[in-house]
């Protein structure tokens, strides 16, 4: 490695490289942190020249490599693998060009979200995907996962809002699609990469679409006495084919804890639920959609719903949803967060069916999700100081992701699946399928080294130097 | 043994038809299985004894597609038809390849929902040429582009094992998103045999606003004003009319009454004077739009480089003597042209190639060439799902 440091140092320069093992610290682990790998090396490329030195480099070194933007997915797709080399996007943060006549920006991978989101904001502008960690993750790893986030249950998810791309092979190729199209010239390049959990290459620029600010947003607040009446309203809203912008709800534990926090929101404390709406468009679009869902709203025996009154509780309503996650610091050392999809009309059963799992193994749960597009986030309590805790942890986790495929869900919505699901692939996939999926993963890095041992389980190929969950949940092989 | 004789062996009668030649193909021998399995058996056939197939959904715009060099046999999807499963509840829909478009509007329509993209001919079109072709509908501007709406797929590879890709459900990151890859490759990678897709609510009402103006650049600034409208309408059209009667600048709105009232008083206040439509008018305009997919030339651009697109192509029509008259949707930069000799293209074809013009072209029976590097990807996803080449292209 030594060697290799010093080649890597003469391509990025001394600021490009890390092999401090004090400084390779933060890089063990990203979102799942039961899960940790010490990183041997961590190259922090410039721009897409450097990206490609660098590739090359390690590709005719045979080194495995593991992309990163901020580290905060939640699947450990950024976890290092052993003997490989992290390439964090950190020092590729520029907005390369807001073009509001055209609406799109084109981006280093490294931006964070909401930085992109105020550049577009001087213009009218926005782009639309607002993951719940929008002040730190950044596009490249939202390209890298297709994230998701409230809004978009109206805008879609990230996939919708990528319109060309700058990728990195795995050999140090630049493949140059940053021209937004309206539609593919051939193949959809740019489609299929997107949500790839950096096992393509590496996208180290990115043209977004924006989308004009909404002239108007309202929110609304109603209140539940039970998580079942929350669940059963949202069901009832996309029945009845409402089109809000956002639809989250967040249960008690969630409430206490953020309301514990300096994300304090208003949300009333003892309540069994929340949901937080959105509605966004023209002043009667607005009013009448709004006027329909209170409708709904109040066949759902709510204690309380309320509209928020001006921009200043608008915004506090949601700085608790969004910092939902940070708060839950308080109530636990770490937090275990799934991320399951069921059909929008099984919520109720399936959020039942979590906390059962959940209860009968002695574990802390809460629950803050995307309601609207049925994306389920159990969030359960843990110390990963505690083994036998977290294998409780990972056989809940397990069981749910297990009950949520039966019901016709499945394993992610958001986050991918990265390490956290790789074994759970088998309960979606019949084997044709995920060879399928090799098939064409091998295109793009025929040496499986670009983040080798996550998203597609290689059974029977051969796979370099893969890391394994650390702990496992009895009845997974 | 020949084509027709071993189809005979694996093939039922029902099963087996003849391609009468067109689209550029000749006389053929036509499979129309009428399940996953039979498409399977078919590949497993050609990939064994070296067949070319090409695949067939409606017909509905395979006459924009380039002639294969070589085909042996016709796979029609026709025969793998309905409604897999539509739920409502949560607004969506999966349905068999060889479903008719129109079929599927029927059946949402009766749920309240609505099926995008809305394309021409929706009697003859399938779902699964629809996704195939990536064909886009009248109201993309609304609703996005089919790729954005399918949810997932299940398609039939080469060696004749039928795989998925996504799922039903409208959030949904497991795995890689295949189904994007299929979507638009026109049937040189795979048979796409069943579509999730996603489903919008149905509006209330419609409402088609006009206004004619002497010049082109009028009617494109005055639709560019309709941009800032806080709601998205279904479509923008800007199209010559004929023997020099000016250009017709069309804003299609939908949604519920009282919203169109009030879309209808902003763009009056902030537009101009625009003409509310007859209802019968609406229609009629709707489908014409709608089915406007003969045009010999489409072109798409960036929005900021549409009249120049479009002055380069009158230009070089102008120089070979040929009136070039245009449907334009510059929400989105796309547009299609028609020209006065249809005949007398290939010319045409080259000296606006020559032009370099900051667009894509598509003209009838081409497709666009990547450009190198993509290509050479897309070289390499071919071959590496269909390897053997039983898929023609």
């Amino acid at each position: 490695m030594h060697r290799l440091a010093q080649e890597l140092r003469s391509i990025l320069g001394p600021r490009g490289l890390i092999d401090d093992p004090t400084k390779l610290l933060p890089y063990e682990s990203d979102g799942l942190a039961m899960v940790a790998v010490p990183a041997e090396l961590v190259c922090l490329p410039r721009d897409t020249q450097e990206a490609a030195a660098c590739l090359a480099l390690l590709h005719r070194e045979g080194v495995p490599v593991v992309a990163r933007g901020a580290g905060t997915g939640l699947a450990g797709g950024a976890t290092p693998v052993a003997n490989g080399v992290v390439v964090s996007t950190a020092r590729m943060r520029d907005i390369l060009e807001v073009n509001p006549l055209d609406r799109f920006a084109r981006v280093q991978a490294g931006v964070v979200n909401v930085d992109l989101t105020r550049a577009a904001s001087r213009h009218g502008l926005r782009y639309a995907p607002d993951p719940s960690s929008q002040m730190a993750c950044t596009i490249g790893g939202n390209v890298a996962n297709n994230s998701g986030g409230p809004h978009c249950f109206k805008h879609g998810a990230t996939t919708r809002h990528i319109q060309g791309l700058v990728i990195v092979a795995h050999d140090g190729e630049i493949l140059d699609l940053s021209e937004p199209h309206l539609d593919p010239v051939g193949y959809d390049l740019v489609g299929l990469f997107v949500g790839s959990e950096g096992t393509f290459g590496l996208a180290t620029e990115v043209t977004v679409k924006l989308v004009p600010t909404p002239a108007l947003d309202e929110v609304l607040l109603a209140v539940f006495s039970t998580l079942d009446d929350a669940c059963d309203c949202v069901s009832e809203i996309i029945a009845s084919r409402l089109e809000p912008s956002a639809l989250e709800i967040l249960d008690k534990l969630t409430i206490e804890a953020v309301e514990a926090s300096v994300f304090a929101a208003g949300y009333p404390v003892g309540a069994e639920a929340v949901l937080l709406m959105e509605v966004e468009g023209a002043g009667p679009e607005v009013e009448g959609t709004s006027r329909a869902i209170r409708k709904i709203v109040d066949r759902h025996s709510p204690l309380d719903v309320r509209s928020a009154r001006n921009a200043e509780e608008r915004r506090k309503l949601w700085a608790g949803r969004k910092g939902a996650f940070g708060a839950m610091g308080r109530i636990a050392p770490d937090l275990y967060v799934a991320d399951a999809v069921v059909p929008r009309s099984r919520l109720r059963e399936l959020i039942r069916t979590t906390i059962a799992i959940c209860h009968e193994r002695n574990l802390r749960l809460a629950n803050v999700f995307h309601a609207g597009d049925g994306n389920l986030h159990p969030n359960i309590c843990y110390d990963r100081r505690n083994e036998e805790e977290v294998a409780r942890v990972l056989e809940a986790g397990h069981l749910i992701l297990k009950a949520c495929v039966e019901a016709g869900g499945a394993l992610t919505g958001e986050h991918g699946v990265g390490l956290e699901k790789l074994e759970q692939m088998d309960l979606l996939f019949a084997p044709h399928d995920l060879d399928a999926m090799c098939r064409v993963r091998d295109v793009w890095d025929p040496e499986r080294r670009m983040n080798p041992g996550k998203l597609v389980p290689l059974r029977a190929c051969m796979e370099l130097r893969t890391t394994r969950l650390e702990h496992k949940p009895e009845g997974i092989a | 043994m020949n084509i027709e004789a071993r189809l005979g062996e694996i093939f039922p009668s029902e099963e087996l038809q003849h391609f009468r030649a067109r689209f550029g193909l000749p006389d053929l021998p036509l499979v129309a299985p009428r399940c996953e399995e039979r498409v399977a058996d078919l590949l497993k056939a050609a990939a064994q004894d070296g067949w070319k197939l090409v695949v067939l959904g409606g017909g509905s715009t395979f006459s924009r597609s380039p002639s294969p060099a070589r085909a042996d046999a016709v796979l029609s999807l026709a025969g793998l038809s309905g409604v897999t499963a539509y739920e409502p509840r949560d607004g969506t829909l999966t349905a068999l390849a060889g479903t008719t478009m129109a079929q599927l509007e029927e059946t949402v329509h009766a749920g309240g929902h609505h099926l995008s993209p809305e394309v021409a001919r929706p009697e003859v079109a399938t779902l699964g040429g629809v996704v195939a072709s990536a064909s886009s509908g009248f109201e993309r501007l609304r609703f996005g582009a089919v790729r954005e709406n399918v949810l997932g797929m299940r398609v039939a590879l080469c060696n004749g094992s039928v795989v998925k890709s996504g799922g039903r459900l409208v959030k949904n990151v497991t795995g890689y998103d295949l189904h994007r890859l299929f979507c638009g490759s026109n049937g040189t990678l795979g048979v796409i045999c069943e579509v999730s897709m996603r489903l919008y609510p149905l509006p209330e009402a419609t409402r088609l606003l006009t206004s004619v103006y002497p010049r082109r650049e009028a009617a494109l600034a005055k639709a560019r004003e309709s941009f800032e409208l806080p709601i998205s309408p279904l479509a923008i059209a800007v199209s010559d009319l004929a023997d020099g009667g000016g250009h017709l600048l069309e804003i299609f709105l939908a949604g519920r009454s009282e919203v169109l009232a009030w879309a209808t008083e902003w763009l009056n206040e902030r537009v101009g004077d625009l003409n509310t439509a007859p209802a019968e008018s609406t229609r009629e305009r709707r489908h014409i739009l709608r089915d406007d997919v003969r045009a010999p030339l489409r072109f798409h651009c960036r929005p900021s480089r549409l009249e120049e697109t479009v002055a380069t192509i009158e230009r070089c029509a102008e120089a070979q003597g040929q009136e070039a008259r245009f449907l334009l949707n510059p929400a989105l930069a796309e547009g299609t042209a028609r020209f006065s000799n249809p005949a007398n293209l290939e010319q045409l074809a080259v000296a606006l190639g020559g032009t370099r013009p900051a667009a894509t072209l598509l003209w009838t029976g081409t497709f666009p060439a990547p450009t190198p590097g993509p290509g050479r990807w897309m070289e390499k996803l071919r071959t590496a799902l269909d390897p053997t080449g039983v898929f023609a292209s």
